[in-house]
């Protein structure tokens, strides 16, 4: 590793302490979540490689009525996702408060 | 169109529809509308001369609600999800089931007292299979289907299931 190499390294790693990676996701809403929150989409600020759980937090701190429901999912490119999967910026996410089609 | 790999097994051609609210493979028809819903051209397409009965439950709103007038319900869906389940239940009604061709068709919007959400249909050779493949496909896509819908009663409204 030469010094230059060294250099770039230690930059690199100031940079990301001082400004971790935000992502900023794009929320579909359907149901009774588009009523809390007051519209079909909604934006929040994640960190990045944040998982489904964290996502979850976060909405239910801006958006304290998700938690009045009898249960909610969260879909991630048009799948059921669980607590522990990773979410990116390029995902569609969806907010699936509970079903009632039929 | 698109070609489509399962991780096994053939090669499937699926034919969708450029806002995917349809699906539809040789043997399979799942579509979500914003018109009513056609008993007959369900009925015409499960029909055919292997089966030895078809199945068809037709789902359709009605009046009342624990004692409460109803106005008229008003469905969405998550289309693309929505019909991404829907074809996972109807794959499951064939792994399951000796079953011919499903169908299912879902209405969105406002629906009227008497109109119709949801059309199911099965056709097998033998009418055990039909009857019980419609009655998982109906059961589990109210389970799992991202489909809402809420009431609107004379004095309020409500989405159905929200809160426990």
């Amino acid at each position: 590793m030469n010094i230059a190499t060294w250099v770039f390294y230690v930059i690199n790693k100031i940079v990301a302490y001082l400004h971790p990676m935000m992502m900023n996701i794009k929320i579909l809403a359907f149901g009774i979540a588009k009523d809390i929150f007051g519209g079909s989409t909604t934006n929040i600020q994640l960190d990045e490689n944040a998982t489904t759980k964290q996502l979850k937090t976060h909405l239910e701190a801006a958006y304290p009525r998700l938690k009045q429901l009898a249960s909610y999912m969260v879909a991630v490119n048009n799948e059921y996702a669980d607590d522990a999967g990773a979410i990116t910026e390029r995902d569609e996410i969806a907010i699936i408060p509970p079903v009632s089609g039929g | 169109m698109a070609v489509v790999t399962p991780p096994f097994g053939k090669k499937k051609t699926i034919f969708r529809c450029p806002h995917r609210n349809i699906s539809i493979k040789m043997n399979t028809q799942i579509e979500i509308h914003t018109e009513p819903l056609n008993i007959q051209s369900c009925i015409d397409w499960i029909m055919s001369p292997h089966s030895g009965g078809i199945d068809v439950f037709i789902g359709t709103v009605r009046d009342m609600t624990k004692g409460k007038t109803v106005v008229r319900l008003e469905f969405e869906a998550y289309n693309q999800m929505a019909i991404k389940e829907m074809e996972k239940i109807s794959q499951q009604a064939f792994d399951n089931w000796p079953v011919q061709k499903v169908l299912i068709h879902h209405r969105t919007g406002v629906l009227a007292v008497g109109e119709i959400p949801v059309i199911i249909a099965v056709s097998a050779a033998h009418r055990a299979a039909a009857f019980e493949a419609c009655r998982y496909i109906i059961d589990t896509l109210k389970e799992t289907v991202p489909i809402w819908k809420k009431e609107v009663f004379e004095d309020g409204e409500v989405w159905v299931a929200a809160h426990p």
